[in-house]
């Protein structure tokens, strides 16, 4: 079943002079189609301004299409009564952790949507409890935010998110001011929750190696979807992601250049084990 | 010329309930025309350290000598320290003002006692340098795009031509073309002769452009040396939250099951040739 669905979606930025006369129109999303069924885990990938962000703003009706629908969960962005229910629905957590807590403490930022959802005391706590245990941070549940590391805040962020019983979250660019550790207790998190809770999780990145990880790329072009498919396959097209200036995960890179200087080495490998043991498999016979 | 850092520590907030000592005992030089890069993870001092090169911080124990001179010494010009070593903060472009890009860049030159020629000629050598684009000089810095105002933040220390430049995560937040880019360009640099202090999260970026690496953990450096060196230490790096770059992790496999990797190899293009030397 689709949570997602996007169809023809078109969006237009437009800069006015002071007379507010249009001078520059910019289209940020040309005619957009998607589907996301319940339970995916995907990436967006996409060069700045090829329109990631303000699809990941209509997501949660903080955008709404010009033209076209998105229907979440069966209900269109579109109609006023819509827009509460969606963002209960879709949580969105953004590139800076600091911007993102309220809280004085984690526990009670972690807790301020349940509260706004006017929920009894207890309903508050189970759900603060829960989200506090699925990322990791219930240990952390007493202290203040400035004494986190930006990986705990992002986590914190998350499960202030995950409070309101999403079904879906929406990363944009959510690792990439983080330290190596950070973005591996990020990706942990959200790989868990999809597994486990089964939600939906739309990964906005320019790391390649964390898009290596989700089941299904989209990347975009100039506001348009360019490729839509598994990780193996997008990144077998090597050179168009160049062309759209992107890149492939290293391993895929070494893979490239071992496959064109002639090793046999086979198509689609994506992680360091099928790596080393493919050239395991290919150094001992030579 | 070189920066020398001499035994430094630095306490946040010294005699209050926040005290934190984000700076114990830290010496470290950087050599002349090198690139030198500073890993660790969040919170470990490194941007504490960055502040001490130019005299924005001073330590509370220790010496920075510059070129010789101790700029602790109150008769020490540190105005001018402040030109020779320019740093360019973590997004810099949030940092850019002025109502064109070719007058924000030349904001540095004109501060330094340049006239309104000089600085205009000096900012357009620097965005030339950071491969600005000359149509954009006259636009507002907001119509850039997220990698061209990068550069030319860049470019706006790189006006005053310091002799060292301290880059404290370059190309965090860029796509992947605008990150090539920033690293290019920091090579390119170092090729005509500047002195590069960087600070990053990408582990594969470190790998890839330093000449040596100086690990920080818990307000110390820990660890000091080639890339090869350093990546080879892979327990110790990611027991302080940090990692090593992908392809060192296949090499390292490849060793375990007794192919005679080269352990130097550091980058994707280093560990292909030694694969396919070992191939053939």
């Amino acid at each position: 079943m689709s949570i997602i669905k996007i169809s023809k979606i078109l969006f237009e930025y437009i800069r006015r002079d002071s007379e507010g006369n249009p001078k520059q129109i910019k289209t940020a999303l040309d005619h957009v189609d998607l589907d996301v069924r319940e339970g995916e885990f995907i990436a967006v990938l996409g060069a700045n301004g090829s329109g990631k962000s303000t699809l990941a703003r209509h997501l949660n009706a903080l955008l709404t299409p010009e033209e076209g629908a998105v229907v979440i969960g069966g209900m269109d962005t579109k109609a006023p009564e819509n827009v509460y229910p969606v963002r209960r629905n879709v949580g969105m957590v953004f590139q800076n952790p600091d911007n993102q807590i309220v809280g004085s403490i984690v526990e009670e930022d972690v807790g301020f949507g349940p509260e706004n959802l006017g929920l009894e005391t207890t309903d508050i706590w189970d759900r603060v409890a829960n989200a506090l245990e699925a990322t990791g941070m219930w240990a952390c549940r007493m202290k203040t935010p400035d004494r986190l590391s930006g990986g705990q805040k992002q986590r914190v962020a998350i499960a202030g998110v995950l409070a309101m019983r999403p079904r879906v979250i929406v990363l944009d660019e959510a690792t990439a001011m983080l330290d190596p550790a950070g973005r591996r207790e990020v990706m942990e998190s959200v790989m868990e929750l999809n597994r486990s809770e089964h939600v939906t999780v739309i990964l906005i990145t320019h790391h390649m190696d964390e898009a290596a990880m989700a089941q299904r790329i989209i990347v975009m072009k100039e506001g348009a979807v360019a490729m839509d498919g598994a990780p193996k396959e997008i990144f077998s097209r090597y050179e168009e992601l160049s062309g759209l200036g992107l890149d492939v995960p290293d391993t895929v890179r070494l893979s490239h250049i071992l496959r064109s200087e002639g090793m046999p080495l086979p198509e689609g490998i994506i992680t360091r084990e099928e790596m080393a043991s493919a050239l395991t498999g290919l150094l001992k016979e030579s | 010329m070189s920066l020398i850092l001499n035994h430094i520590s630095y306490t946040y907030n010294p005699g209050t309930a926040f005290e934190t000592k984000a700076l114990n005992d830290v010496s470290l030089t950087v050599k002349d025309g090198e690139i030198l890069s500073i890993i660790g993870k969040t919170g470990s001092g490194k941007s504490t350290l960055l502040q001490h090169m130019n005299g924005l911080l001073s330590p509370d124990e220790g010496d920075i000598l510059y070129n010789g001179a101790d700029i602790l010494q109150k008769d020490f010009d540190k105005r001018s320290l402040r030109f020779k070593v320019g740093i360019v903060f973590q997004y810099p472009e949030h940092q850019l003002f002025d109502e064109t890009v070719i007058k924000d860049v030349a904001f540095g030159p004109r501060n330094m006692g340049y006239d309104d020629t000089k600085a205009r000629i000096l900012a357009m050598e620097a965005l030339e340098k950071t491969g600005v684009e000359e149509e954009v000089y006259e636009e507002s810095c907001f119509n850039l795009s997220g990698g061209q105002k990068r550069r030319a933040a860049i470019a706006g220390v790189l006006a005053m031509n310091p002799d060292i430049l301290v880059l404290d995560e370059p190309a965090a937040g860029l796509d992947p073309a605008g990150k090539r880019q920033i690293l290019d360009l920091i090579k390119e640099l170092r090729e005509s002769g500047r002195t590069i202090v960087m600070v990053s999260h990408s582990m594969e970026d470190v790998a890839e452009i330093s000449d040596r690496i100086a690990v920080m953990d818990k307000g110390r450096i820990i660890m000091e040396g080639a890339p090869s060196e350093i990546f080879g230490r892979i327990e110790e790096l990611e027991g302080i939250g940090l990692s090593a770059p992908e392809v060192i992790y296949i090499s390292r496999r490849l060793k375990e099951a007794g192919i005679p990797v080269n352990t130097a190899a550091v980058t994707v293009e280093e560990v292909a040739a030694d694969i396919l030397n070992l191939y053939r």
